[in-house]
């Protein structure tokens, strides 16, 4: 079997597990609406702080989703005991790794753009004319947390702890994704003197790109026999 | 003569004679004061500090690789005395900070990338040790390493960018050394990564045996006793 | 004298002592502060300098005493564990 077609049979296979159960999706987008809940009560209804504050507000509910959703993974292989079989298999397991990278990427970009609004209509933010930056960063954010979590959850796997290693794990290799993303959408919503959110993008970009690559050379190495 | 000896005599006389002449010989930094002494210590730390990780991330390439162990037990003991000297650097440079910049820190390129640095490795460290004896768990921790390296590179370009639109702060090494401050830099920068280097041979020779151990227990294991 | 020159010298004698006690006073006061300031920050450069290198010391030295306690815990575990392995190798065949 070709890369593009186990690509496509392990995406349709989570996907379609996904849509029918929905445990994965209901908890995320409950968590997600909880972490919003709990930081709009933790601001003032000061406009200008609201402002301020938004852009961490909501790439902080980014990294708890994504970390979230990239640790359930390998879950259900891992409790099925279908891992090994996975990787015994002679699918391509680039294919395997681009495939659960590409629905942690859905799950988190479903998510954060169903709580992205309410943030910032809780927050009384103004998105409405930056509509599409901000929703290409949050693109690329999602995409640089499934392309550096999802290897890293074949940890979830193995390791003893993993509930508080991942964490642990993902969140400084995530750094740059977080600081381009907050810094990027300070810039666009004009809270911060510069203004151009070009290099953020470009980070972000090359964040992706490296990882992407990374993570299929690395891949095949990190998963036993 | 024992080698090992030879060396670890060298190295207390030279940490011995880097302390007098950073204390005694060298001249007080006029514009610091004495608090610039630490510099001939935390300079160095930072200094072992990466050649730990560099080892680190130079081992879980060849374990992944090769799959030797050896590999591995180097790639940890790399982690470990990049970790401790990580450490050295994030405390002496706090207390440098307080007397010299009036705050105990600051959102700096260089600061924040030494920290998050420290903690992606802390993190391998962490999973090595508490994570389980599987080869799965060494050999993804080995990934986690050389997946860490090129995100250093990507957190400097980040923070510098980030801070870049805020003032600089001047560069803790200050201006040119006097010819007396040189001697002493040298001179503590040699010792410690002399130190550094018993220190790192060391913690591999343990880890090495620590690996023998379980073989060995796994052999008495098969041959039908207990351990 | 009169009672014009009289009231005009006290005025003066007034105004002088004033000043006198003015001008006695002004110098001492901020070169106080400044020295107390400047020998506070002294100390605590002092204090944090000692502090930093009792610190590297600590965290290295305790690196040793770890590494040597385990050490020598593994070279008698890898002794009495090979010396175990011989003996089942040579019973087992």
């Amino acid at each position: 079997m070709s890369f593009a077609e186990t690509l496509a049979l392990v995406w349709r296979k989570d996907m379609r597990i996904e849509l029918r159960s929905k445990d994965t999706l209901v908890t995320l987008v409950l968590f997600a609406l909880v972490m919003t809940m709990v930081f709009t009560f933790g601001f003032a209804n000061d406009p200008q702080t609201n402002l301020r504050v938004f852009p961490s507000v909501l790439w902080a509910n980014v990294l708890f989703c994504g970390t979230l959703g990239v640790g359930r993974t390998f879950a259900r292989e891992a409790r099925d005991g279908a891992f090994t079989a996975l990787i015994l298999s002679p699918a391509h397991r680039g294919a395997i790794l681009a495939a659960k990278a590409l629905v942690n990427l859905f799950l988190t970009a479903f998510v954060t753009a169903l709580t992205t609004p309410i943030l910032a209509v809780m927050l009384r933010v103004d998105l409405s004319d930056v509509v599409g930056l901000i929703s290409a960063q949050l693109f690329l954010g999602a995409a640089g947390f499934a392309l550096v979590g999802t290897p890293l959850a074949v940890m979830a796997v193995n390791a003893r702890f993993a509930e508080v290693l991942l964490p642990m794990v993902v969140f400084p290799l995530v750094a740059p994704v977080l600081i381009a993303g907050v810094t990027g959408t300070a810039s666009i919503l004009g809270t911060i003197p510069e203004q151009d959110p070009r290099p953020w993008f470009q980070l972000m970009i090359g964040f992706d790109l490296v990882y992407l690559v990374g993570g299929q050379f690395l891949f095949d190495r990190m998963v036993t026999e | 003569m024992n080698l090992r000896l030879a060396l670890i005599a060298l190295c207390t006389i030279g940490v011995i004679a880097g302390h007098w002449l950073a204390f005694d010989f060298a001249p007080i930094e006029a514009r610091m004061g004495v608090i610039q002494k630490i510099f001939y210590f935390h300079v160095p730390s930072a200094m072992a500090c990466y050649a730990g990780f560099i080892a680190c991330c130079v081992g879980s390439l060849a374990y992944l690789w090769s799959r030797k162990g050896r590999w591995d037990a180097l790639a940890l003991a790399g982690a470990e005395l990049g970790l401790i000297f990580g450490l050295i650097v994030l405390v002496t440079g706090p207390l440098w900070a307080r007397p010299a910049w009036g705050v105990w820190w600051k959102w700096e390129p260089r600061l924040t990338s030494m920290a998050l640095l420290v903690l992606m490795f802390a993190a391998y460290w962490v999973l090595h040790t508490f994570g389980g004896a599987g080869e799965g768990v060494r050999r993804f921790a080995a990934a986690l390493a050389v997946f860490a390296t090129p995100n250093i590179y990507f957190v400097h370009v980040a923070v510098e960018k980030w801070k870049g639109m805020h003032p600089e702060l001047e560069d803790k090494a200050g201006s040119g050394l006097s010819p007396d401050m040189r001697i002493a830099f040298f001179v503590s920068m040699a010792a410690l990564m002399l130190l550094f280097a018993l220190l790192f041979e060391q913690r591999y020779r343990m880890h090495l045996h620590a690996r023998l151990v379980g073989a060995l227990r796994r052999r008495i294991h098969r041959l039908g006793g207990d351990v | 004298m009169t009672r014009g020159h009289r009231i005009a010298a006290l005025t003066l004698c007034a105004f002088g002592g004033m000043a006198a006690a003015a001008l006695a006073q002004e110098p001492l006061e901020p070169v106080r502060q400044f020295a107390a300031a400047e020998a506070a920050l002294e100390e605590m450069k002092y204090r944090h300098l000692w502090l930093a290198y009792g610190a590297i010391w600590l965290l290295l030295m305790a690196l040793v005493v770890r590494t040597a306690k385990r050490q020598a815990a593994l070279a008698n575990d890898l002794q009495a564990l090979s010396s175990r392995v011989e003996e089942m190798e040579r019973t087992h065949d």
